[in-house]
């Protein structure tokens, strides 16, 4: 059976990761920060096959005018990750040409953290579509993939899921996604199929490391299938920090870290006007 | 405020990508314009980014602080531990990790000084955001990389999700050492670590 990993974050995720991984059956993902600058990652998706194309607007916190604003989104569309300051914003989507000054049809908030990646994605029937805001990032165990499926198709609304060999034990209904599953990290086929027929098959490249989710569309005939590469790291994460230095610069005014302003700059001052210590001369 | 650049282009591309969609159909009793059901639409795929295909590294260039060096390759010892390049006037990749310009954190170490004076890295803490770091590659391609962030931490709070860390798009991290030197373990007790992201 393929283990699930949680993107959960917080106390209450370091508590799940703890018990967890003592277990070995699911892999939690405390803290998992990504990138370090200090903007997240989103990207918009329309999944909501008997949904017309949309407008999609992403607000910034409680602006009035849109940051973003993507025209005429079909079904199946799905942009690039957007790199976003961290912060609160609004999704909303409009009929498409709707005027910007509208009430939305949809419209739901999200949150950016830090390094975070997210999937704001219209899902479900037109009757019931909503927006749901995906989480995209995972902690993998060493030298692993991870897989996700969203079920986006009304022609096949039930489908299991095969990934190198083996089914996932739950069916994934129309308009849910699937927490991301841990599984070997080799490219592999991955394949879903419906209870009474209707299937696809897609080769996704699971290097050690990455993370993807295959969509399961509506096709011209059939299922179609999407494969997204999400994040990657890579495949074996050290432990800790790196021992780059010998100390030939150690308490000399041109060593390291004297140029890092702030805090560190005060805290190194002290330390080069203590204690003295007999140094090596740094530069001839 | 208008949409940035980068916005604009983002919705072309959307909107170009759209071209295959049907058309909503209208009824008279759709309180919304082009807001109704539509059956049987076929999914319109928008094309994704490409994934990188780069070779390994082997050479890094700093020029704001007159850095160039040859790359050796570095991995992780018996406790997991990255380790260090063996020569100091040399940086070193974290070959277990991610290639430069490949989707993910690339890693780069180098020391900031040798036992009796200065190493590739001694002056990497001095770099500032919007400084160009560049990489090239076996086959001789490069990457092209800006410094996003600077900033230092103790050994025993390394920021392991940080640096490590999954990201969608290719990054580029470089570590030397800062802080205190504790002559009793023989190292700094600090890391100094760049973040940069893709240039342009």
């Amino acid at each position: 059976m393929a283990a699930s990993i949680r993107s959960s974050r917080g106390p209450l995720g370091i508590a799940c990761a703890a018990l967890t991984l003592c277990t070995g059956l699911l892999v939690a993902a405390p803290q998992t920060a990504l990138a370090a600058s200090a903007d997240g990652y989103v990207r918009l998706a329309h999944l909501s096959p008997d949904t017309p194309a949309v407008d999609v607007y992403l607000y910034s916190g409680g602006a009035k005018t849109p940051k973003l604003v993507l025209r005429h989104v079909p079904y199946g569309a799905l942009s690039p990750y957007q790199k976003l300051p961290t912060g609160a914003y609004t999704v909303a989507m409009r009929p498409a040409d709707a005027p910007a000054a509208s009430k939305p049809v949809l419209s739901t908030k999200v949150t950016v953290d830090r390094g975070q990646a997210y999937t704001v994605a219209g899902m479900g029937p037109y009757k019931g579509i909503r927006l749901q805001v995906l989480d995209d990032s995972a902690a993998l165990p060493a030298g692993k993939a991870a897989l996700r499926v969203i079920e986006a198709s009304l022609k096949v609304p039930t489908v299991k899921v095969t990934c190198a060999g083996k089914t996932w034990p739950d069916p994934v209904k129309f308009g849910d996604a699937t927490d991301y599953h841990s599984v070997a990290a080799k490219s592999t086929s991955v394949k879903v199929a419906g209870d009474s027929g209707g299937s696809a098959t897609v080769k996704v490249p699971l290097g050690a490391g990455s993370v993807h989710t295959v969509v399961v569309l509506d096709g011209g005939s059939g299922l179609k299938l999407l494969d997204l590469r999400d994040t990657t790291t890579g495949a074996v994460t050290p432990r800790g920090g790196v021992d780059t230095g010998f100390g030939g610069l150690a308490g000399h005014r041109s060593g390291p870290g004297w140029q890092l302003g702030g805090a560190g700059a005060a805290a190194l001052l002290v330390a080069l006007t203590g204690v003295g210590i007999a140094r090596r001369r740094a530069r001839s | 405020m208008r949409p940035s650049g980068a916005a604009v282009a983002l919705g072309l591309l959307l909107a170009t990508a759209g071209c295959g969609g049907t058309s909503a159909s209208r009824t008279a009793t759709s309180p919304l314009p082009g807001w109704s059901a539509v059956p049987n639409q076929v999914a319109s795929i928008s094309p994704q980014p490409a994934v990188g295909t780069h070779a390994d590294p082997v050479r890094v260039s700093i020029p704001s602080i007159g850095v160039q060096s040859t790359l050796e390759r570095l991995g992780t010892d018996a406790h997991g531990q990255l380790v260090p390049p063996a020569n100091p006037d040399q940086a070193g990749w974290y070959a277990g990790g991610v290639r430069p310009g490949d989707p993910g954190p690339a890693v780069i170490a180098g020391h900031v000084d040798s036992r009796t004076g200065p190493a590739v890295f001694t002056e990497l803490g001095r770099l500032k955001r919007g400084a160009a770091v560049v990489v090239t590659d076996a086959r001789g391609g490069v990457v092209r990389f800006t410094v996003d962030d600077v900033r230092s931490y103790p050994k025993t709070r390394f920021p392991t999700a940080e640096v490590y860390g999954p990201t969608p798009d290719p990054q580029l991290r470089l570590i030397t050492c800062g802080g205190d030197f504790d002559r009793a373990s023989g190292h700094y007790v600090k890391n100094v670590i760049v973040f940069a992201v893709p240039a342009g």
